[in-house]
């Protein structure tokens, strides 16, 4: 299951996939490119999308039947179909055997390297070159729908993790909450000086792959990689990787500013954060509506600060992209795939929606990572600073930080994780815990599952 | 039960029946049943067929859901582990491949293990505790019926609750049993941090939610204890332990090896507990083989893999659920 850069040999297999994902582009799409890209013939065409919100909240359906309105009355012969239906890794390749898949799927920035090997998801390559913008996506973020010349996928909107913080335990503590930490020795004064008896100073995730993904993250801020460039080889056994660990096993065992509870989740340290337990975590800006939803916090009470970095001036980039149902005839895939351009990236659209989820009383405007560069990108932000309801001076420190903003690992991201989450665990819960030997078992263990998939 | 039918079957309609409660079949069956009085001796063998078509159509509606979702995913799982599926392409078949590459997987041992580990810790916890319950609550003169109640009570549980519940009181932070601790002046544990004491206390878990229900089965075969027994060895001067220990236990000891035999079919398919709790960890101290199946199957949609672990899974519990079989049928014929 190779998915490296088209620098790799070419094998019996990679020519197979090859000539396949050429035969579905060359048959289908680029046919309709050729009738100019509106469909001549006078029928409505269907397409489902999943992204309709829950009927718990009204207002959110209701801002999404009005941007599905007035796409149908900008492309009269494309009709949408919402379903709340999440994207859940878990149930995508079921739900697409079995017919159920809607025809456009909003899933994240780590699906495609597997869903692309699978050839669970359509190649849009004409669509997306009939579209303007995309050549203007920062070349990282193209990266991860593009293989070699063809392209599968849309990426609507980026994060970058940052820290979460409690700006009241920040000042109960003498800190200013103005300047969060920006390099990990500050990070430990910090969590060392928040922690009291009732407060632990940081908390951090290690379970259901999240650890390697926040693993992933202090790897950045420390200049190391994961994998060779064109993953094939684990390199996170590196002394990047050994001073991550030892960081994280200082501040839990020689500072003890971490919580004793271990094993945990976003959804855990959202929790810890939101219930003033916590007073620093790593998450993403996306996190402030779950915060403020559920957790009824005041989102005033909690700021956002930079990575702090020990020498990768880096942090990890992660985010949401359309995905197309491979099943799909090419006319619907079309037009599911004019909706999300146009719900997303039509900027009185985009306008419109924003001042509708402000209305309704949703966070609006939570930093987002910039996807595209140039003109556009700066009309897209300034929409989103215009309709804001976050309190953005609390992020200052965050949304100034010139960080490099590094996607993740390309190859077996989830196995990759899947083989950190115990060297996290060990890490957090076993004083005795050696960074060198863990790293070195868990990237031996991934580089037979890296050679087992080249292999194949 | 009717008297004139003399055939075996289970199934014979009340004498009169109450034609709007009864289904196609039974009104038949009842107008059958005056007819064939009068029938010669090769209807009569014509009418046993028809009683046995009968039982069948009976059994159809349950025959069908059982083959369509129980035995046709099972002959698919069995087919699917030697073959390469990912639900997209078609299938295309691997041999034994995937049970390759499910056996050289390091968590492979370490899943059977923990499983095994887990199943021994049921038995030593969880089998006895019900036992205990069962016959201290059989003593009691007061209180009976609150005490059954009492630890019936956590089989009611959403599981999800349960494990909230337990994930605050092993919370080394803010949990409760550090604070118990705390207040005998005791030093707090990492419950479920330390691969020492975390599968151990999902075994706790485990037992807690499901030791009611085996109680409760207990009791009812404590209640066919004949008291006579009892009587005859009261005469004879035994004392409480000699009663316990020549009367109950050789009468519920039939009860006791079934309910041994059921508690390893279902330990050894421990999921809810490592899934929900510590998601496998610390460092995969609580991965089990079902959680390593889900992990193939629904993280690394390798389905195939996933299908072959569960074969062998199916393998070890077969051989189990035969020893139940022959067991339960062993009881019925002492009855």
């Amino acid at each position: 299951m190779s998915t490296q850069g088209s620098g790799s040999p070419l094998n019996r297999r990679r020519f197979l996939q090859r000539s396949l994902a050429l035969g579905a582009g060359v048959a289908g799409l680029e046919l309709l490119a050729a009738c100019g890209g509106t469909s001549s013939s006078s029928t409505t065409v269907t397409a489902t999308v999943n992204t309709l919100p829950p009927s718990t909240n009204p207002g959110a359906v209701y801002v999404f039947n009005q941007v599905v309105k007035d796409f149908e009355q900008a492309y009269p012969h494309e009709h949408i179909v919402g379903k709340n239906d999440p994207y859940d890794p878990t149930t995508y390749f079921a739900k697409l055997a079995a017919n159920q898949l809607e025809d456009g799927v909003q899933s994240y920035f780590t699906e495609p390297p597997l869903l692309i090997a699978r050839h669970a998801v359509a190649d849009i390559t004409s669509l997306a070159r009939s579209w303007p913008s995309f050549k203007d996506y920062i070349p990282s973020i193209a990266s991860i729908v593009t293989r070699g010349d063809r392209v599968y996928g849309i990426p609507v909107n980026g994060y970058v993790l940052g820290i979460f913080y409690n700006r009241k335990l920040f000042q109960g503590a003498g800190l200013d909450p103005d300047k969060p930490p920006t390099t990990w020795e500050e990070f430990r004064g910090y969590a060392r000086q928040l922690t009291s008896s009732k407060v632990a100073g940081f908390a951090e995730t290690s379970t259901a792959n999240q650890g390697g993904w926040h693993f992933t993250n202090w790897m950045y801020t420390a200049g190391g990689d994961l994998e060779s460039a064109d993953g094939t080889k684990a390199l996170f056994n590196s002394t990047q990787g050994v001073s991550v660990l030892n960081f994280l096993k200082a501040m839990r065992f020689t500072d003890r500013s971490m919580t004793q509870q271990q094993l945990l989740t976003q959804a855990d340290t959202l929790q810890l954060l939101a219930t003033g337990k916590v007073a620093m975590v790593v998450m993403a800006p996306d996190q402030l509506n779950a915060l403020q939803a559920q957790y009824q916090a005041n989102l005033k009470d909690f700021g956002i600060g930079p990575m702090p970095q020990n020498g990768g001036n880096a942090a990890l980039t992660g985010g949401n992209l359309w995905v197309f149902n491979p099943k799909s005839a090419p006319e619907v895939i079309k037009a599911a795939f004019d909706y999300v351009i146009y719900s997303n990236f039509n900027l009185e659209v985009v306008e419109r929606s924003l001042a509708q989820q402000a209305a309704a009383g949703q966070a609006v405007g939570a930093p987002t990572a910039v996807l595209f560069q140039g003109a556009f990108q700066q009309q897209l932000s300034a929409l989103y600073r215009k309709y804001a309801t976050v309190p953005l001076e609390n992020y200052t420190a965050f949304m100034n930080a010139q960080l490099q903003l590094r996607p993740e690992p390309r190859n077996q991201t989830q196995k990759m994780y899947a083989a950190l989450d115990p060297v996290m665990q060990a890490i957090l819960t076993d004083p005795k815990a050696d960074p060198e030997t863990l790293l070195n078992q868990a990237a031996h263990q991934f580089q037979q599952i890296l050679d087992q998939s080249s292999a194949s | 039960m009717s008297r004139s039918s003399s055939s075996p079957s289970p199934l014979s309609p009340p004498r009169e029946p109450a034609p709007a409660l009864m289904s196609g079949a039974g009104l038949l069956a009842a107008r059958g049943e005056q007819a064939h009085r009068r029938l010669g001796p090769l209807s009569r063998r014509l009418w046993a067929l028809w009683r046995q078509v009968q039982g069948y159509l009976f059994l159809l509606p349950a025959l069908l859901i059982f083959a369509l979702f129980v035995w046709y995913p099972v002959v698919l799982g069995f087919v699917m582990s030697f073959q390469s599926v990912d639900l997209i392409n078609p299938a295309t078949w691997v041999g034994w491949t995937n049970y390759r590459h499910v056996l050289a997987d390091p968590l492979f041992a370490i899943a059977w293990r923990n499983t095994l580990a887990f199943t021994g810790y049921a038995l030593l916890f969880g089998y006895v505790v019900p036992l205990v319950l069962a016959l201290a609550i059989n003593e009691m003169r007061h209180g009976k019926s609150y005490f059954r109640l009492a630890f019936y009570l956590p089989v009611m549980l959403p599981p999800i609750v349960t494990v909230f519940l337990w994930r605050w009181m092993y919370d080394p932070d803010a949990g409760l049993l550090n604070a118990l601790l705390s207040l005998v002046h005791l030093p707090g544990r990492l419950w479920l941090e330390d691969p020492q004491t975390a599968l151990p206390a999902l075994v706790v878990v485990a037992t807690w939610s499901a030791a009611g229900s085996t109680m409760l089965v207990y009791l009812a075969a404590l209640q066919g204890v004949p008291a006579s027994l009892y009587e005859a060895a009261e005469i004879d001067g035994a004392g409480f332990w000699h009663r316990l220990w020549h009367v109950t236990l050789p009468c519920i000891r039939p009860i006791m090896l079934l309910m041994l035999v059921l508690q390893i079919i279902a330990t050894m398919q421990v999921f809810i507990e490592p899934f929900t709790i510590t998601g496998g960890g610390p460092q995969h101290a609580t991965l089990s083989v079902l959680l390593l199946i889900y992990t193939y199957a629904f993280q690394n949609a390798d389905f195939g893999e996933a299908s072959a672990l569960s074969v062998m899974l199916f393998l070890v519990l077969a051989a189990f659920a035969l020893v139940y079989m022959r067991m339960t049928s062993r009881l019925l014929q002492g009855d």
